[in-house]
């Protein structure tokens, strides 16, 4: 798969980890797809993994600790499953409107993802560090495709990649925000494409589907 | 909670009540302004906070209210600022680092009222709507002056611009070395460059 690249995730997230963790982050995973994640939802990723609350908790006795080892470990199986494509600049940041639309079809995720985000800016939160990290490291894939892309003659205005990559990840967090509250006032994959493409010579191309399900 | 008028003695106390929860928020974060904290920090019952704001989230709500009002009021000069809507937007970004605890508070009340079924759910909905009339005004203005491009779509850039704010306030509250008022400041430039 060419977007393997390096993208382990912030901080090497672990897609090779112990079953027990695995079967309990992949159910997790699925209760948020379907319902978001909300009071009742710890007992049913409990179930879904085949365990008894007191042995969830005996393993994640913090719930957002939990909530958080999800998203990571949705961070390196996102970076796994995207379509293939062309490990060059370009290609990254198809990599990232793919992501923006297959978030349209996975608003739990969505929710739980923009809310933990959110309450991890609490110094003392669980998720904090990982949220620091999460947002240099995408910075960072971001700044590289589009230096790349300069470099190659097709950034069309003179513009900051730092600042453009920053901007495109606010955007996306901001307008989930926007979109989660008012679902048929944003298209967010044709925002986000347009915010890019007002930067690129040749604009980049609608999402393709991509699926979380295969791993 | 419906529009209720008060006294001014009732203002007063509601002001007073507002500046114990901004303390209490500055002092232990989004998760510590409970009504109970607050009425212990006053020395009052938390029914008497209760009757001045009927609920947790109509109080959340009238502390984000009070601090937007500073924001967008013109100055005790009476003027807005020369640059109109955009600037002041930029100058708001700007003030709210200094006070990360009402932005921890906005961006995660905001998030949890995502949810439908959230007692602020409405009043989220509104306030993006009636910040996103405030800009695309602002757009629209400086269309009509020549300093941003016709062919802009203002409620689009207005939208544009608020995410980026939030967005932006959402990784400087996690990295202080990110820099969100000017990521602002450039998108807001980045229009005016459209001419």
């Amino acid at each position: 798969m060419a977007l393997d690249l390096s993208i382990p995730g912030p901080g090497g997230a672990p897609t090779d980890l112990p079953p027990l963790e695995r079967r309990v982050l992949d159910s997790a995973l699925d209760v948020i797809r379907r319902d978001g994640y909300h009071a009742g939802s710890y007992a049913q990723v409990a179930a879904a993994a085949g365990l008894t609350p007191p042995e969830l908790e005996a393993l994640y006795p913090d719930e957002r600790v939990l909530l958080v080892d999800a998203m990571r470990y949705r961070d390196s199986l996102g970076a796994r499953t995207l379509p293939d494509a062309a490990v060059d600049g370009r290609g990254l940041l198809q990599g990232f409107i793919d992501i923006v639309r297959y978030n349209v079809d996975a608003p739990g995720t969505v929710e739980l993802f923009t809310m933990l985000a959110a309450a991890s800016t609490a110094p003392d939160h669980p998720g904090h560090d990982y949220f620091r990290d999460r947002y240099a490291w995408l910075r960072g894939m971001l700044v590289d495709a589009l230096r790349e892309l300069e470099q190659e003659g097709e950034l069309r205005r003179r513009a900051d990649p730092a600042t453009i990559a920053a901007q495109a990840i606010a955007l996306l967090d901001g307008i989930q925000v926007q979109w989660l509250l008012d679902r048929s006032a944003v298209d967010m994959e044709g925002l986000i494409r347009g915010f890019l493409d007002q930067y690129l010579h040749t604009p980049l191309s609608p999402a393709r589907p991509m699926r979380f399900e295969e791993r | 909670m419906p529009e209720q008028r008060w006294s001014p003695k009732g203002e007063a106390r509601r002001e007073e009540i507002l500046a114990a929860a901004m303390r209490e928020l500055a002092a232990n974060g989004y998760g510590g302004i409970t009504v109970r904290a607050i009425a212990r920090a006053m020395g009052l019952e938390p029914a008497h906070i209760l009757y001045y704001f009927g609920t947790r989230e109509a109080l959340l709500e009238s502390l984000i209210d009070r601090w937007d009002a500073r924001a967008t009021l013109p100055d005790a000069g009476g003027e807005a600022m020369p640059g109109g809507m955009l600037d002041t937007y930029v100058a708001a970004i700007d003030r709210n680092m200094a006070q990360p605890g009402i932005v921890h508070l906005y961006l995660a009340f905001a998030a949890e009222a995502a949810d439908p079924s959230h007692r602020s759910h409405a009043y989220f909905r509104a306030r993006f709507s009636r910040v996103l009339g405030l800009l695309a005004d602002g757009i629209r203005a400086e269309q009509r002056a020549g300093r941003i491009s016709p062919d802009v779509d203002a409620e689009l850039a207005g939208r544009e611009l608020i995410a980026i704010a939030d967005g932006m306030q959402l990784q400087a509250l996690v990295d202080p070395s990110v820099d969100a008022p000017s990521a602002i400041d450039r998108a807001v430039a980045a229009l005016r460059a459209t001419v």
